[in-house]
């Protein structure tokens, strides 16, 4: 029984690594080669992991092959359009100046439900609004509304000193003086330290602590 | 770029490894064949005391590279070859010589066909 432990934290382990190997776009958005990878290594891994009867390396060998393929294959179609074309497809525009592209529907096996729905999902709930939509490689529907059906933008009103949109810097974090932001904020520990003496709190004490960039501290003590 | 390296050395380590272990499973299954064979002389000539005595160089061995073995092959069959010669070793005891020479032909087939199935051929592969 406890070989059993013993080999599933060992697969659990290595299967980390591969995910972490492979990069991010593993865990978010995935191109149908990714997927298929995915699939595999589940499958893969569990089948040495319920066996004992299976060397582990029957396991492991085929998912870090997968892995070896799947970095060689993305950094190929990196490289070469055409590779790129063959292992992950091209966007298809299935709106284009406000129509519907049927045929390109047809063609992804694509139902107007379907589109509909995607479009909702992305916020955008009529098709008269919308002046462009592309479906990508990975699923995903990217939608350029209409000029009137689209929001303003600062370019729009003409607002030279619009306030810039940073980041906040996490100063403290669970009781831990974050060195790196601080460095970011262009503050000094002297300020933060008497920042927090006014309080009458020391570092261990606060849970969050955040700086905003015009200056603003926030500051949230431990519960407990 | 990093993955990429990363991936890279992962190749060569699977196909290193995987050449290594090859060979050494190869060479050690040949040795075993050869020293099933002797077993089979060893009892056609009524020897069966140098028999048990090679058979027992069979266990050591088996022993040794229990490691690589366990890595590579089906623990089943491990223990089929594992129970052919436990069986082996009571017929060479008794000095039965029809089912001591079943038994060898037995373990010369396992030691013989281990090699063959992990080999990079089109029957392995399909």
């Amino acid at each position: 029984m406890l070989v059993l432990v013993v080999r599933t934290l060992i697969i659990y382990a290595l299967i980390i690594i591969s995910i972490r190997i492979m990069g991010k776009r593993q865990i978010g958005e995935m191109q149908p080669s990714e997927l298929v990878v995915a699939i595999m290594i589940s499958d893969l891994a569990s089948v040495p992991m319920q066996s004992i009867d299976l060397p582990l390396v029957s396991g492991i060998i085929p998912v870090f092959t997968l892995i070896v393929a799947e970095i060689i294959m993305s950094f190929l179609s990196l490289k070469n359009r055409f590779l790129r074309k063959i292992i992950s497809g091209e966007p298809n525009v299935i709106i284009s100046n406000g129509r519907v592209n049927e045929k390109e529907l047809e063609k992804l096996r694509f139902n107007l439900n379907d589109l509909l729905e995607q479009m909702r999902i992305s916020g955008n709930f009529d098709v008269a609004d919308i002046e462009m939509a592309i479906l990508e490689t990975n699923g995903q529907l990217s939608i350029v509304p209409k000029t009137e059906a689209r929001g303003v933008t600062i370019r729009d009103l003409k607002i030279k000193d619009a306030t810039k949109d940073f980041i906040p810097y996490m100063l403290i974090s669970d009781g831990t003086l974050v060195e790196a932001e601080l460095k970011r904020s262009g503050k000094e520990k002297k300020w933060l330290m008497a920042e927090l003496e006014e309080r009458k709190l020391k570092v261990k004490d606060v849970f969050i602590a955040s700086l905003s960039p015009d200056g603003k501290l926030f500051i949230q003590e431990h519960e407990r | 770029m990093k993955s990429l390296i990363m991936a890279l050395i992962i190749a060569a380590v699977i196909v290193a490894g995987g050449l290594y272990c090859t060979n050494q499973v190869e060479e050690l299954m040949m040795e075993l064949t050869k020293k099933s064979d002797s077993i089979a002389e060893n009892i056609n000539n009524d020897g069966y005391d140098s028999a048990k005595d090679i058979l027992l160089e069979i266990e050591k061995s088996l022993e040794t590279d229990a490691a690589i073995l366990a890595s590579y092959l089906d623990h089943n069959e491990l223990d089929k070859i594992e129970v052919a010669v436990a069986q082996l070793e009571v017929y060479l005891e008794r000095q039965e010589k029809t089912p001591a020479l079943a038994g060898t032909n037995t373990l010369k087939r396992y030691f013989q066909r281990i090699p063959k199935d992990y080999k990079i051929k089109l029957e392995n592969i399909f």
